[in-house]
């Protein structure tokens, strides 16, 4: 185990230096000298241009750059923003996350709760209607984007029905549309995967074993077939949780939220590239942890993987 | 001439016709392509959403011909009309006809949609089929870069690149090609490498037969199932990845019509207007189930292994 461990985590930096990297160098296509960018409208003596190019290291040669943003980055010192002046990215960034993790987490609660069971019935009850319903709603689930499924949510349960408030996340209502949005997309796929894992464990030996020794049906299905179903889909989850991120972007929009999703999009429009470029390393930096976890978990409960 | 199965039985009686083969409980050999497509059509869902496809994209291409309508110019005596014999669905706020505007998007979406994922085929394909045929050190080099982009969750990386490039149809392109190609080249090296060890393969390369001519002819031909479904799957994600750049009013700049920036627009007149925003939901939601329908027919008819 501490083998596997050890690749994963190997493999891991890896990724993140190569993402540090990728990001830092595909940020020289952006247009203007940030300096510049910097300076905005106001007139500013050539002198002291040239010392803000010195104390942001912009003198020196691209890889030099790269290793100064690397150290900085490390110290949790990730620059300034254009927009707002001299606030520190990191400092945005913190404010950012807890607003996110806030309705996101109750997102992921939420389609873990209702994939499990309606994957586990599905399979159960195959080729019923519950079974043909069910996985007919999971494919618009995973059909519909977050943003025209918010579009449906707003207008009709919101506008029309005036049960749940529009945008904004003032009270505890307010939280109940953007995690249905951002949990329909996760449930569909969760609830598809499990339904076909565990239509597969049910038919193995073990199940057969187990009914065959005259074992309660809730025995046999519980504790025989779904803890062995479930496995794969903690692998889903891990993806899910990676993928959730970059879902902020745009369901923080619509719902207008003052997450992480909206200071990247803000920051997007803005051209503000210091916060463009924290906003993706954060969020890659999330996305290979959760990755990570994920495969330990998966390690730890199936030691076949391990091995490998 | 058509002749009938005696008579055909009395003149070559070394030939034997398909009923008969059924009749002795043999499937008679249709070749791959020929069996797939019968397939394909026996599922309902798929067929229904290729009937979809068909005449969206023709009334795409048609577009012009069909409506007299300019989807760009307003016309400030028309706004916000409510759907009528002239304008079937309604105008929008600056009285543009809805129905133009989302046959002119529908072509931008489906036109973004087809070339993202050719690009990211044809690129993903020789980059995997060079590193799973080859293997060694080309593999370890184009498998670490498949790696690196797979730090970034595709649609935040989408947002950052495009935030670095001018927002046009041909940046976005480039971009969602660019996140696309990873997940292909994975796949095709993934079927490579089993591919490789099979005993045509390795006859072949006995024979002397040169490189190019194994990997196109006897490795390539037998890892095009996947690379299908994929393909045809994909395509719908890179409709909602296009939708929902546009959706941030980082995609392509108005006036052009994108289903992304007709709900993005629509968002503001929720309240009094909702079918603004309605409208290109729903057509995006069909879209991308129709190709997803297909996608998961094709799976279906494609894998031998599914086959009764």
């Amino acid at each position: 185990m501490r083998d596997y461990i050890v690749r994963r985590v190997a493999y891991t930096v890896f990724s993140m230096i190569g993402a540090t990297m990728l990001a830092f160098f595909a940020m020289q296509l952006a247009p203007g000298d940030p300096i510049e960018l910097m300076a905005g409208e106001r007139n500013i003596d050539e002198r002291v241009v040239e010392i803000w190019r010195r104390r942001y290291g912009l003198d020196k040669p691209l890889h030099i750059q790269y290793l100064l943003f690397l150290r900085n980055a490390l110290q949790g010192d990730l620059g300034t923003s254009y927009t707002y002046i001299g606030k520190p990215v990191t400092e945005l960034l913190a404010e950012a996350i807890p607003v996110t993790l806030k309705w996101e987490s109750l997102g992921l609660l939420l389609s873990i709760v209702a994939a499990v069971p309606l994957g586990v019935i599905a399979a159960l009850k195959q080729n019923s209607w519950i079974d043909n319903l069910t996985m007919f709603f999971a494919l618009i689930g995973v059909s519909l984007p977050s943003f025209a499924l918010a579009t449906f949510l707003i207008v009709g349960i919101s506008l029309r029905l005036g049960w749940l408030p529009v945008a904004g996340l003032g009270t505890p209502k307010h939280y109940i549309l953007p995690a249905l949005t951002l949990a329909a997309g996760p449930t569909a796929l969760l609830a598809r995967m499990i339904r076909s894992s565990m239509l597969e464990t049910l038919r193995q030996d073990y199940v057969i074993t187990a009914r065959a020794k005259g074992l309660a049906e809730y025995t046999v299905i519980v504790k025989h077939a779904l803890r062995n179903a479930l496995l794969p889909a903690v692998t889903v989850i891990g993806i899910i949780i990676g993928r959730i991120f970059s879902g902020a972007f745009l369901i923080e929009t619509i719902y207008n939220i003052p997450g992480l999703g909206r200071v990247g999009v803000t920051a997007v429009l803005q051209r503000d590239y210091p916060v463009i470029l924290g906003t993706t390393l954060l969020l890659s930096v999330a996305f290979l942890l959760a990755t990570l976890l994920t495969d330990i978990v998966y390690g730890y409960l199936d030691p076949r993987i391990r091995s490998e | 001439m058509k002749t009938s199965t005696s008579e055909a039985s009395a003149e070559r009686p070394d030939l034997v016709t398909a009923s008969e083969l059924s009749n002795a409980g043999m499937r008679p050999h249709k070749g791959l392509w020929r069996d797939a497509w019968e397939r394909l059509t026996r599922n309902r869902a798929a067929v229904v959403s290729i009937i979809f496809l068909i005449a969206l994209v023709t009334a795409a291409i048609v577009a012009p011909i069909l409506t007299p309508y300019d989807p760009y110019s307003p016309e400030f005596g028309e706004t916000l009309e409510p759907p009528s014999r002239e304008h079937l669905l309604g105008t929008d706020e600056l009285g543009r006809d809805m129905l133009t505007r989302l046959l002119f998007g529908a072509r931008v979406s489906l036109a973004v949609g087809l070339v993202v994922q050719t690009l990211s085929l044809v690129v993903g394909t020789l980059l995997g089929l060079t590193a799973g045929y080859f293997g060694g050190a080309v593999d370890t080099i184009i498998m670490r870069l498949v790696d690196i982009m797979y730090a970034f969750p595709n649609f935040l990386f989408a947002v950052f690149m495009v935030s670095l490039l001018n927002p046009s149809i041909a940046s976005i392109i480039l971009v969602l090609s660019f996140v696309g190609w990873p997940f292909v080249a994975r796949l095709t090296r993934g079927q490579v490498l089993s591919v490789k060890e099979c005993e045509y393969v390795q006859a072949a390369r006995a024979i002397g037969a040169p490189h190019w001519r194994i990997m196109t002819r006897h490795v390539l031909t037998n890892t095009l199932s996947p690379l299908i479904v994929t393909f045809t799957i994909g395509i719908a994600g890179v409709i909602i990845s296009e939708a929902g750049l546009s959706f941030l009013g980082i995609g392509i700049r108005p006036p052009n019509p994108t289903w992304g920036s007709m709900i993005a627009k629509g968002r503001q007149y929720f309240r009094s207007y909702p079918y603004l925003a309605l409208y290109p939901s729903i057509l995006l939601g069909l879209t991308v189930l129709a190709f997803n329908f297909v996608g998961d027919g094709l799976r279906d008819a494609l894998d031998p292994r599914l086959r009764e």
